[in-house]
């Protein structure tokens, strides 16, 4: 199975590393969010779900899934209709009205071409937020650690592995 | 004297046998041929107002003004190149390059095309989304995928709505058994 992004809510700060750290990666236009809920943060990226709705919505074949299960846009091909932005369960996609393309997280390809882990999971390193591992190493963690796990997903597919802490407000939102 | 009339004859013989060289284009109608790329031509019915053209034109001339919750696509034509990018670039093949060629007008709004959308707002913030054809595209084609997307009561937030959302979402978060 493909690497994934393990994420424990209760432990993000909003300290905004994984942020500037995508943004560096991307030239200045970063894909990774912060959503405080509560009094929690959800470092709100990109699932790179297994049945993608913006890969399906999309009309020009610029929304694309390739082997390895990384879920990207081709800023080529994208005509910048938004349908994807509309499509994605998790607001992970928005519109660059400078460059006039939907952008997302591409789980930082070049990185993962040399073996390293994505720019936000690099970045995270006094909180360990987000982790990046294959999926059973971090059910195995998990595990021995004795909490529990959801999976963020959409269309039946696998997405990003999460820990929600038990105090976030189920309700209201 | 006389060579010279001969001579001018022989001529006006020659073009007499080529018979009409020129069209009557003025007085008859002149269809262009193949691909020729004229005024271009919007189909509302199709077209969800997404601003793929306006991203495309290299002239500017297509313009996308929200206001209230109407959403509005103008064209002004009356700086178009016909380089056709517009209907390269539509998603819904809403845009047409007809063949008509002749756009000389005494009326500016002859040259301008107008279309109103209604506006979808998130259904937590008010924030907008997109048009109403957009969401309803995207539920369609959710629904109608493989799999099929069976909730897709997210559609109408937005992003940062969709973050705080989807923690309550049973289709979108699924407990891993461990």
């Amino acid at each position: 199975m493909k690497k994934m992004i393990f994420c424990d809510i209760s432990r993000c700060d909003n300290c905004g590393e994984c942020v500037s750290a995508c943004a560096r990666e991307h030239y200045g236009r970063n894909s990774m969010f912060i959503q405080p809920v509560s009094d929690f943060f959800i470092p709100a990226n990109c699932r790179h779900c297994e049945h993608s709705p913006c890969v399906e919505v999309c009309p020009t074949g610029a929304c694309s899934r390739t082997d390895s299960g990384v879920v990207s846009i081709a800023s080529m091909k994208c005509v910048g209709c938004q349908l994807c932005a509309i499509a994605c369960p998790f607001g992970a996609i928005w519109f660059d009205a400078l460059d006039k393309v939907s952008r997302k997280c591409d789980e930082c390809k070049e990185r993962l071409a040399y073996d390293l882990e994505p720019a936000c999971v690099k970045a995270c390193v006094p909180q360990h937020a987000l982790v990046y591992g294959e999926y059973e190493d971090l059910l195995k963690d998990a595990r021995d650690r004795g909490i529990h796990l959801n999976i963020s997903r959409a269309g039946g597919g696998s997405g990003m592995l999460i820990r929600i802490p038990a105090g976030i407000d189920k309700e209201g939102g | 004297m006389l060579k010279h009339t001969i001579s001018e004859l022989k001529e006006a013989l020659i073009c007499l046998e080529a018979g009409q060289v020129t069209l009557p284009y003025p007085f008859q109608p002149h269809p262009p041929e193949g691909e020729f790329r004229g005024k271009p031509v919007l189909n509302s019915r199709k077209c969800m107002s997404c601003g793929a053209c306006a991203n495309a034109c290299p002239a500017r001339l297509i313009s996308i003004q929200d206001n209230g919750s109407i959403r509005t696509l103008s064209f002004n034509l009356r700086r178009c190149t016909f380089c056709g990018l517009c209907r390269d670039a539509c998603p819904q093949e809403a845009i047409t390059l007809s063949s008509q060629f002749e756009l000389s007008t005494v009326t500016p709004e002859d040259l301008s095309i107008h279309a109103e959308f209604g506006l979808v707002n998130c259904r937590e913030c008010g924030k907008v989304i997109g048009t109403q054809r957009q969401v309803a595209l995207v539920k369609d084609k959710l629904q109608t995928c493989e799999p099929g997307f069976d909730d897709t009561g997210y559609v109408d937030l937005c992003n940062s709505c969709k973050r705080r959302a989807f923690i309550h979402n049973p289709a979108l978060l699924m407990e891993v058994k461990a």
